[in-house]
């Protein structure tokens, strides 16, 4: 009962921090997109054009941006405050924008690390256990390459060989899981493979490094010498005990993924939320970059204190620290 | 038994054939960005004009072959004082079921015209002073001056005819579904993907279109959308790179329709010192070696320009003319010295790294001027913050990329005269000569051919003395289909952007 108290008061304090976080995040984006030259009314109207003055002035009036930047700042935040990110410049209400695109780049983002898990962890097993080996040596310099490589570089490879090359998979592109599922998941997979490959490498490195460390504990001897059976010591245990940093791994890199994510959408023209921000920040729609760097910036604070929940449960002597 | 079967499988094939025959099929067309706006009266760019010209038709437009093609109105007579237009509507209906007719092209043209308007081109048809409706199908346009122009005007995407009752309803709501009477309607618009138009099967031209829908989807990356137009993802792509161009064209899966359309130059901010000479600007029209700028910025591609962007066969073009200037470093240095700089000056040159080709462009200018002294600072916001500039003069010189809205002679407007409003996004700030405006506004009131011919020569001569403006090249604007795309038109010269008008025409095996 006590930890349970005090779990909750340390998730409680984590939350308030996240949320100041958050409006350092907000304030910083506002006064940063007011100080960037470039006319979100002039856009709007078509650069080519030449609208009359009184035309300007009305649709200035009309999203509110003749009124003073403090007052539009102080509007912003009371809205945010109560959930609503207002309304982007073509008239629809940013929540539907960001409604629409988050749930693709969290699509992305998860497919990348099951991606990434799928190949990181046996990798990083077998090069463990084959230590020295030529099969560690070729795996682990793979893994190095994998980790060097940049993303961009490694997508436009992929499409190059995979989808113009061979031919077997889109190149770019979305589509609904409600129209046709088997083109929707082809079209995930070589933007999930090309985010997922670096943080593969480091979950690899990472579980071989742990795994090594781990099986170098006296209570790893012990129960050899209790006459375990090898799988059951390996798997039961030297895995679980060395999970711990790869879960950090995924934490720390999950944010990493979401940078990633940027040029991994613009490859592949994934519409998802990093796709609406680039758009959003050359169309100058203010309330629309706004809302999603918010989101963006909720979102990468929400994992970092998931991961830090996930520790706990997968270790006590954490919780019992805090507390 | 075996009869039934042999006539089932016979129906069955007959059936299989016209559908086959019948089946316009999808096609899927990559935009090279989101347009902002579908709002038919702003000029939201390429991409939005490419969608809207899908939608909507005008009382004319600027058919395939570059000549103005009588759409909504069937036929028009201009006066011989160019003073009044009448054009007779033909029997045209709208997506939602309703007829086209006069008070439909009144509201249309009057929400342009609106003084307090968004209107794109509000400043080029306010010479319409009336509009006279006096049956359901005639619609008389009464010019406060006589204009030959005009009618370049009304054919644009964003003079095009939507249902007065839809204004009436809808002329402000930025969400509302559009409607008009081209030959595709609006089904929806997926924010950050894509926008899907389908078959208006009650277009008023017999067996058009062929499609049965068409997705526009935007790929804002070029790479990304050349590599999907090659992987088959999408069916066409617009704004084809430089350099995939030759890769796209060898095929054998794509087909590369390639246009000479906009003109690349400069735009000189007159206020600034040095460049209000015309000496100066003559100079730097010498100094710039073009095949630099073409091997620079365009992979080799373009053509290069040594007077005026005037293209050939369009009025005020002279094949004497053409070659005005040359490259000349000697002279170039003569002039510079003339004007008082013989070591030259510094200057701030504006374009934008958001484009590769304008950014290569000015880094290509940079080095040749650097050969007679000029030394330049590149200033490469991205094209948001260059457009502010631009509209505020904020620059000493800019990298000019752009063309002709119309393919009157009158286009030369935009870019030379003077008048009230002298910081313009085309125009060079603060450049006004008297002499040019007459000329000009002579040019858009004569209607006997012969007599314009005689006054854009006289244009021509005055423009290339003063070099307000300078030219270096003509660019390609490319379009990129997949083998089995036919009717797709890029539509000749100043046109290309216009280009989406073709969609009625083409078809996809």
């Amino acid at each position: 009962m006590q930890t349970l108290s005090t779990f909750v008061i340390v998730v409680g304090a984590r939350l308030a921090t996240a949320l100041v976080q958050l409006w350092v995040i907000a304030t910083l984006v506002f006064s940063i997109m007011y100080i960037m030259p470039g006319d979100p009314v002039l856009l709007l109207l078509g650069p080519e054009s030449h609208p009359s003055p009184e035309a300007v002035a009305a649709m200035r009036q009309q999203l509110g941006l003749d009124q003073p930047v403090l007052s539009q700042y102080l509007k912003w935040l009371g809205n945010a405050a109560v959930g609503d990110l207002g309304k982007s410049l073509d008239g629809y209400p940013v929540i539907e924008y960001v409604t629409a695109s988050l749930p693709k780049t969290m699509e992305l983002a998860s497919a990348a690390i099951l991606v990434a898990a799928i190949m990181g962890v046996p990798v990083g097993i077998a090069a463990a256990l084959w230590r020295g080996r030529f099969l560690d040596g070729l795996l682990t310099s793979l893994s190095t390459l994998g980790i060097s490589v940049p993303v961009y570089i490694l997508g436009s490879l992929l499409i190059l060989l995979v989808s113009l090359k061979l031919g077997w998979l889109p190149s770019s592109g979305y589509t609904d899981i409600s129209r046709n599922a088997f083109l929707h998941f082809q079209k995930l997979t070589l933007p999930a493979v090309t985010l997922g490959l670096g943080l593969a490498a480091s979950i690899a490195r990472m579980t071989r490094s742990s795994m090594l460390e781990i099986l170098s504990r006296d209570f790893v001897r012990s129960l050899r010498a209790r006459g375990m059976r090898e799988r059951r010591v390996i798997w039961l245990h030297v895995l679980r005990n060395a999970a711990i940093p790869i879960v950090t791994i995924v934490g720390l890199q999950l944010g990493n993924l979401m940078g990633g994510t940027v040029l991994v959408e613009a490859l592949f023209n994934w519409p998802g939320l990093s796709t609406l921000l680039v758009t959003a920040v050359s169309n100058r729609n203010y309330p629309l970059v706004q809302g999603s760097i918010v989101t963006i910036a909720a979102l990468f604070i929400l994992i970092n204190l998931c991961v830090d929940i996930l520790y706990s449960l997968l270790d006590p002597r954490i919780r019992r620290k805090r507390a | 038994m075996k009869r039934i079967l042999q006539m089932a499988l016979a129906a069955g094939l007959l059936g299989l054939m016209t559908t086959t025959a019948l089946a316009g099929g999808t096609l899927y067309f990559g935009l090279s960005a989101e347009p902002s706006t579908l709002d038919t009266i702003i000029q939201p760019g390429t991409a939005g004009r490419t969608v809207k010209l899908a939608m909507h038709r005008g009382l004319v437009n600027y058919g395939i072959d570059g000549k103005i093609s009588p759409e909504l109105a069937e036929s028009y007579e201009i006066s011989p004082d160019a003073k009044e237009y009448t054009f007779h509507l033909r029997d045209a209906k709208f997506h939602d079921g309703s007829p086209v007719t006069a008070a439909d092209v009144k509201a249309s043209l009057e929400r342009i015209l609106d003084p307090k308007g968004k209107g794109a081109f509000r400043n080029e048809l306010s010479i319409i002073s009336g509009i006279d409706t006096p049956d359901v199908k005639t619609v008389t346009l009464k010019l406060s001056q006589p204009s030959v122009s005009l009618m370049g005007y009304l054919a644009l995407p964003e003079s095009v005819i939507v249902p007065a009752a839809w204004l009436a309803k809808n002329a402000d709501n930025a969400t509302a579904s559009p409607i008009g009477a081209g030959p595709f309607q609006f089904v929806n618009w997926t924010r950050g993907r894509e926008i899907v138009v389908k078959k208006f099967p009650g277009y008023y031209k017999q067996g058009k279109p062929d499609l049965d829908e068409v997705h526009y989807v935007f790929y804002g990356d070029e790479n990304t959308r050349v590599n999907a137009l090659k992987s088959g993802d999408v069916d066409i792509i617009e704004y084809v790179p430089a350099k995939d161009a030759t890769a796209l064209e060898k095929g054998p899966d794509t087909k590369l329709l390639t246009m000479n359309g906009p003109f690349m130059g400069l735009q000189f901010n007159t206020k600034f010192e040095p460049f209000s000479k015309p000496e100066v600007r003559q100079a730097i029209a010498y100094a710039v070696d073009r095949s630099v700028i073409i091997n620079t910025a365009f992979n080799g591609l373009g053509t290069p320009i040594y007077g005026i962007a005037i293209p050939e066969g369009y009025m005020g073009y002279s094949a004497e003319k053409a070659n005005y200037f040359s490259h000349d470093i000697d002279k170039a240095k003569e002039l510079l010295k003339k004007a008082g700089y013989p070591n030259g000056f510094e200057a701030r040159l504006l374009a934008s790294s958001q484009y590769s080709f304008h950014q290569n462009t000015a880094i290509a200018i940079q080095s040749e001027l650097a050969k007679i002294g000029i030394k330049l600072t590149l200033d490469l916001p991205d094209w948001a913050s260059r457009m502010a500039k631009a509209n505020a003069g904020d620059y000493d010189f800019a990298v000019l990329g752009s063309l002709g809205e119309i393919t009157d002679a009158d286009w030369l407007s935009n870019y030379y005269y003077g008048g009230d409003k002298l910081v313009r996004t085309n125009n060079s700030p603060y450049f006004d000569d008297p002499q040019i405006n007459e000329i000009l506004d002579k040019g858009r009131a004569t209607v006997d051919s012969a007599e314009r011919e005689k006054i854009y020569g006289a244009f021509v001569d005055r423009a290339l003395e003063l070099s307000p403006l300078v030219f270096f090249m003509w660019r390609h604007q490319d379009y990129a289909v997949r083998t089995g795309v036919t009717g797709f038109t890029n539509m000749p010269g100043f046109l290309t952007f216009q280009s989406g008008f073709s969609i009625e025409n083409t078809k996809i095996e």
